[in-house]
């Protein structure tokens, strides 16, 4: 069955929001991160700052990942927009690569906090805003996609 | 009172989670099948005061001759002569787990079958008459969701009353006129041999020779009768 | 009477489709099969499956799988360390000089400084346990499926393949699931460059001391250069000497399920306790026989281990390995590697131990370039695979011939590819 096609639309443009940023911050990354990668210790474009918190980190694989999850998201543009129920996939699966990737990064923060209380040598100067990356303050907007594609049964009938 | 009950069903219906959910893990006993290395489970556990051997046999579609799962699996429900059987069923995929059903009342085993998997049946929009696919196969029947333990209790209900039944079932499985009656004549000549007949089902000993299965040709060579069942079969 | 007139067939053919017919009446009468639902597993699947993303989302979740182990085991590391340290510190004051350096230098500093890698150990076979019990790898087994019948290889090999991940040993005793001879063979041939977690350690150690923040992709990258090998290895193979088509495969896809806590920290358990035995055995052998070798001749090693007999070793293999920049540090520790590829991460822990007790990462960055180091991660990867494996490669192959053809080749292409990455890396200016 097709859902409504107004609906297909509106998740249509919902999924192409969300794969456009984390494919945008995967290539900011990317851009970032390829001076250290190649050794050339300069990065392509200066790092974006807000209010002093360094946003972006330099990670090139990082940033590939962000792609990966980005295109999931892009792909299933096309089939949402024609009200294919098959293209809730991408949504679901988009969202679940997005969570995946909180959890991991989140984790990382939460171990490298530890090292930090025990004041273990290789911590010592940590601050919690080091690890936070895209991977987890882009997650939030992906919840609403997990949300839709795992409750609204009747757009799978 | 103990008695032995093997599980038997297709890979991936769910078989080892059932199997840990009837023996808790620290009684479970990891082993390897005499001569194989194919891994053999087994362990203990006691419901309303009967103990019950659980024994976890391989994973299997069928019970030919030709893949040591399936030869393992069917060599010891003939030689170990388990007390139950439970055949644990796909509900979600039923029409191709009944296969091996069939191969196992043909061993004139004494099942119980857990219909495991039963909330993704419903999922699939599958609605089963239990009551009557019990009665059609013979067999008692106990749904299962072995993942939430769903069943359990009285699935081990079962597996007792099974195990303290009188009368083994007799299968109603009839494959038409032509086959049932070749199936006749190789058991009337197997009947004349007492080894033969003792040792194994009749009438599974006869399908086996229709379908040529290499093992059981094995088994009558030494028969003397070989050379007329031969003639029959040829 | 014959029977094949009666059936009009095959009778085996003709009894199983009675069976199936009666299954079907049976099946009339009792089930109903509604409207099917977009399951969600069907939602997965359309995703994981996916003739294009099916492999990137693959390598995004593997790359996030060795985030996670890498970075969180990090601190809980330090914690094994530091307490190795305190027990190294502490037996150095016992009175009898031998027995002090045993077990400051061999047992805390060597089998201790293994014994720190248990949180990752752990942390990774806890990832692949969650990704197996979703049902997950199945479904990689099968995206891989498609490559490997391109590149000559068997579909069934995908899971020996997976399992050497975790150990080499029982990823080849599973190749018996596959029915060719030949398909067999080259599955055997190439496991052992699939990256077991026994060369895990030594990925860290160099990583952690010379990659900073890329050191969760350094590692990643051996075990992408690991695959790519044995796959073109595979493929070179089947068009040489192992001619053939590999027989197709079906296979079966399971359910996806949530991974329950409780199940994966099962997994987790029954592989992460191998490695504990491993210490407890040939890692603790390992140990002693490396601590006499560095600490021996008394006296003379104390002034400089590169008198030991160690230190000997080293030197007389070191000219061999001179355009990789190895010194006789690595070459010992790589030639003791063979017995479990750990003890190049002991062997090197050791002698350092002896040598004064510095850091070791501190220690290596101070010895080598970046360079030498990803060199030696390479190298480690690919050079003989270990006593054990070598061993099952002549029980499972049933023949000598193809057991030396494996370690032969084995060392060429180490040797091979540590020239490509050390030329690569001159020309790169990274020298």
């Amino acid at each position: 069955m097709r859902f409504n096609k107004n609906v297909g639309t509106a998740i249509g443009a919902y999924s192409f929001f969300i794969g456009t940023t984390y494919t945008v911050f995967g290539l900011l990354e990317i851009l970032i991160g390829w001076g250290d990668f190649v050794g050339i210790g300069a990065s392509l474009i200066p790092p974006i700052e807000l209010a002093g918190i360094n946003l972006v980190p330099p990670d090139v694989f990082g940033g590939i990942m962000l792609i990966i999850i980005g295109a999931v998201y892009l792909i299933g543009v096309r089939q949402q927009a024609r009200g294919d129920r098959e293209g809730l996939s991408f949504l679901l699966v988009g969202s679940l690569l997005a969570a995946v990737f909180f959890g991991v990064f989140t984790a990382i923060m939460l171990a490298n906090g530890l090292g930090y209380m025990f004041q273990f040598e290789d911590w010592l100067d940590w601050t919690w805003l080091d690890d936070l990356r895209p991977g987890i303050w882009l997650f939030p907007l992906a919840l609403p996609g997990a949300y839709l594609a795992l409750t609204k049964k009747e757009w799978r009938e | 009172m103990a008695y032995t009950v093997a599980l038997i069903g297709n890979p991936n219906v769910g078989k080892s989670v059932i199997f840990n959910n009837l023996v808790p893990g620290a009684r479970q006993h990891v082993g390897n099948w005499p001569g194989k290395t194919v891994e053999k489970k087994e362990g203990k556990c006691i419901h309303k005061g009967i103990e019950l051997k659980i024994v976890d046999l391989p994973g299997t579609y069928s019970l030919t001759s030709r893949a040591v799962d399936e030869l393992i699996a069917r060599n010891y429900i003939i030689e170990e002569k388990p007390e139950v059987m439970v055949d644990i069923v796909d509900a979600s995929n039923i029409e191709r787990n009944l296969y091996l059903t069939l191969l196992l009342l043909e061993l004139e085993a004494n099942l119980v079958i857990a219909l495991n998997m039963f909330d993704i049946a419903k999922d699939k929009g599958y609605k089963i008459d239990m009551k009557a696919l019990s009665e059609q196969l013979g067999v008692p029947i106990v749904p299962t969701v072995a993942t939430t333990k769903e069943g359990m209790e009285e699935l081990k209900d079962e597996i007792i009353k099974a195990a303290e039944r009188k009368s083994s079932i007799k299968t109603k499985i009839t494959y038409g006129e032509k086959i049932e009656d070749l199936i006749h004549s190789i058991v009337k000549i197997i009947k004349k041999d007492e080894t033969l007949a003792k040792k194994y089902p009749l009438r599974w000993m006869a399908i086996k020779l229709l379908e040529k299965d290499e093992d059981i040709l094995e088994k009558i060579r030494s028969s003397r009768y070989h050379h007329e069942l031969m003639e029959v079969i040829s | 009477m014959k029977v094949r007139e009666v059936l009009g067939d095959d009778p085996e053919i003709v009894l199983a489709d009675k069976r199936y017919d009666l299954i079907h009446t049976i099946l009339e009468t009792t089930l109903v099969r509604g409207a099917k639902k977009w399951a969600l597993s069907d939602m997965l699947d359309k995703v994981f499956l996916h003739k294009y993303l099916g492999i990137p989302v693959f390598l995004a979740l593997a790359w996030a799988m060795f985030r996670f182990a890498f970075d969180v085991s990090a601190p809980f590391m330090e914690i094994i360390g530091l307490f190795f340290g305190l027990l190294a510190e502490a037996s150095r004051g016992i009175p009898n000089e031998v027995l002090a350096s045993f077990l400051s230098d061999g047992i805390f500093g060597g089998l201790g400084f293994i014994l720190t890698f248990i949180p990752l150990i752990f942390f990774l076979f806890l990832t692949i346990a969650i990704l197996e019990d979703s049902g997950y790898l199945a479904r990689v087994a099968f995206i891989m499926d498609r490559v490997m019948f391109k590149l000559g290889l068997h579909g069934r090999s995908f899971i020996p393949m997976l399992l050497g991940f975790g150990c080499n040993v029982p990823a080849m005793m599973a190749t018996r699931s596959i029915e060719s001879e030949k398909d067999r063979l080259i599955t055997l041939l190439v496991n052992p460059f699939v990256s077991c977690s026994a060369r895990l350690p030594v990925y860290i150690l160099i990583a952690g001391a010379f990659f900073g923040s890329m050191a969760s992709t350094a590692i990643w990258s051996m075990y992408f250069l690991g695959i790519v090998l044995a796959m073109l290895l595979a493929l070179l193979l089947r068009k040489t000497v192992l001619r053939g088509e590999p027989t197709p495969f079906i296979m079966e896809l399971p359910l996806y399920k949530a991974p329950t806590f409780h199940g994966s920290v099962i997994h987790m358990w029954e592989r992460g306790v191998q490695f504990l035995k491993k210490a407890g055995t040939y890692l603790l052998v390992g140990a002693i026989i490396l601590w006499f070798l560095s600490s021996f001749p008394w006296g003379v090693a104390q002034e400089s281990v590169e008198l030991s007999y160690t230190g000997q070793i080293g030197h007389a293999l070191e000219p061999i390995f001179r355009p990789f920049g190895f010194d006789w540090r690595i070459v010992s520790s790589l030639i003791f590697g063979f017995m479990a590829k750990e003890i190049v991460v002991e062997a090197l822990g050791i002698i350092y131990a002896v040598e004064g007790g510095e850091a070791i990462a501190g220690a290596l960055v101070a010895d080598y370039s970046p360079l030498i180091g990803f060199t030696l991660m390479a190298f480690t990867l690919l050079y003989v695979p270990c006593l054990a494996t070598v061993g099952t490669m002549r029980k499972e192959s049933g023949s000598w011939k193809w057991t030396i053809f494996q370690v032969v080749l084995s060392l060429v292409l180490a040797y091979v590819i540590g020239l490509a990455i050390t030329g690569i890396g001159v020309m790169l200016g990274y020298a």
